[in-house]
């Protein structure tokens, strides 16, 4: 259902993002970071205290 | 001598002991206390029935037909209350009048109570896990319990002025929820727009929820205000008596003069209406005066619509305002309401199916040949930068010797604001350093959003 891969923001940063696949065909891109508040992050932290972890995304 | 009433007022000498009848001249006397008495007489005019006399709140007045007599104006079916500064009365729209800020704009807290904006699309089916679906700033919670369809319909109560609601179908039934299980209807309002309601000071003022609610599940139900900054909340009850039938109700919610609501930008007050829950929501009593919030006290009584397959639940018309007193709703013209919703949630393409090429940024540049940095400018200033963005259908990134297909987007935290969006779009051949757009592929489905959301 989610999965993580990496960017790099304008300093230069390694960030790592999430990506949610929902069954409608869209998708939820968001970074993990802490500073999110956001619902669909929170979201995730509640699947992640379920004890799942999320696979690596390759874009390429 | 001729009296002055009415065009101006008689200033009559009193004979006094010892004057002559002619000096007053006694008939002048009488005549003019009679010409003054005939037009004291056609100034207040007749009644077809006995006047009565005045009592407090009474006025004298004119009837339609001519007649005058002692009225109630403008005060009819006031019982209790007092004035506010900067309140009037007025018709409270069930025969009775009430005091209340006459002509307050944006007197209604809730966004989008009228169910007409729905940047998410008109339905989504399977549902069982919680998000915003269809109507903007509804949130609806689902915790293991059942499947659901949410729609925006074309339905909503014959001559209230409204047009659209939202509807929630089970097509998984939970007729025994876990303790734990629960599915709400929900909103969440930013405390820097609730500071008028004085909540935690002595001045406290109460909130009047007034709502249009249709069911096929008669029965008890809860509507909740939970108070995040102070971890408060109070509940109240309403019950639906018709099946599937339109029905208003009208809730007045107590002052709270505990835990001011922070002045900012941030989650401080939610709004709730119970569809289901376990028994860690309902093992207390209802909490009906505002206390420290506790599940098990906030939501006892409140039926089960998860109950059977084809069981619905759909409202509209939802305002929430200072004071006890329930007023007309609030129309806002189209443009402000998806203003107002664009603060939470912007997107750009469909439901917009009109281009499917439509441009979705309209500028950028590739730092490489595999990163395009695409800025999106939002139509009006998000309540914060973005937390996510949503991508669906085919979307192609534009560049000398492109299209390209982006593989992934990721919001670049440090440029991204509440007025813009940078996104870093992935893809690969491109040329780097050179300027890129992007747009919609031959998909009027096709979108990209961005959530502030609560």
């Amino acid at each position: 259902m989610y999965k993580k891969f990496m960017s790099i923001d304008s300093t230069g940063s390694e960030v790592e993002n999430i990506v949610k696949s929902n069954d409608d065909g869209s998708q939820v891109w968001f970074p993990n970071v802490e500073s999110n508040d956001g619902p669909d992050y929170q979201e995730y932290l509640k699947w992640v205290a379920q004890g799942n972890v999320a696979e690596e995304y390759s874009p390429n | 001598m001729a009296i002055n009433f009415p065009t101006s007022l008689d200033n009559f000498s009193n004979p006094i002991s010892g004057d002559r009848l002619d000096n007053p001249s006694h008939s002048t006397q009488h005549s003019d206390a009679n010409d003054a008495l005939e037009a004291l007489e056609t100034k207040i005019g007749i009644s077809a029935s006995p006047a009565g006399s005045a009592t407090a709140g009474y006025a004298f007045v004119h009837s339609s037909n001519g007649t005058t007599g002692w009225s109630q104006v403008g005060y009819q079916g006031i019982t209790s209350g007092t004035a506010n500064l900067g309140e009037t009365l007025m018709a409270n729209g069930s025969g009775s009048s009430v005091w209340a800020t006459a002509g307050a704009a944006f007197k209604n807290l809730v966004i989008n109570g009228d169910m007409q904006i729905n940047q998410r699309g008109t339905s989504v089916a399977s549902l069982t896990t919680s998000d915003y679906r269809t109507a903007d700033r509804w949130y609806f919670t689902i915790g293991n319990m059942g499947t659901w369809t949410m729609s925006q319909e074309n339905d909503a109560p014959t001559g209230s002025g409204f047009r659209k609601s939202a509807k929630v179908l089970v097509t998984t039934a939970d007729a025994s929820p876990a303790a734990s299980d629960q599915v709400r209807f929900d909103t969440y309002l930013e405390g820097q727009n609730l500071q008028q309601i004085l909540k935690g000071t002595s001045s406290a003022k109460e909130l009047t929820l007034t709502f249009w609610v249709k069911s096929n599940v008669t029965g008890t139900y809860i509507a909740r205000l939970v108070d995040y900054d102070n971890t408060r909340g109070v509940s109240k009850t309403y019950t639906i008596s018709a099946s599937a039938t339109w029905e208003k109700k009208t809730i007045t919610f107590p002052a709270d003069t505990t835990g001011a609501f922070d002045n900012d930008n941030a989650a401080s007050l939610g709004l709730s209406f119970g569809l289901g829950f376990g028994s860690n929501f309902t093992s207390g009593v209802l909490q009906t005066t505002w206390g420290a919030y506790t599940d098990a006290t906030s939501a006892a009584g409140q039926t089960n619509v998860a109950s059977a397959i084809s069981n619905f639940w759909q409202i509209t018309g939802i305002q929430l305002e200072v004071g006890s007193a329930a007023t007309g709703f609030e129309f806002l013209p189209a443009q402000t309401e998806l203003a107002q919703c664009q603060r939470y949630y912007y997107r750009v393409g469909f439901p917009d199916t009109s281009a499917q090429y439509g441009i979705l940024a309209m500028g950028g540049y590739t730092d490489s040949t595999t990163n395009s940095n695409q800025v999106f400018q939002f139509p009006t200033t998000m309540r914060s930068a973005p937390s996510s963005l949503t991508t669906s259908g085919t979307i192609r990134i534009l560049q000398w010797g492109g299209p390209f297909t982006p593989s992934a987007y990721s919001l670049n935290t440090v440029a991204t604001t509440a007025q813009n969006a940078f996104v870093n779009m992935t893809s690969s051949g491109m040329t780097g350093n050179s300027f890129t757009w992007s747009s919609r592929n031959n998909d009027v489905n096709a979108f990209i959003a961005f959530s502030s959301e609560l």
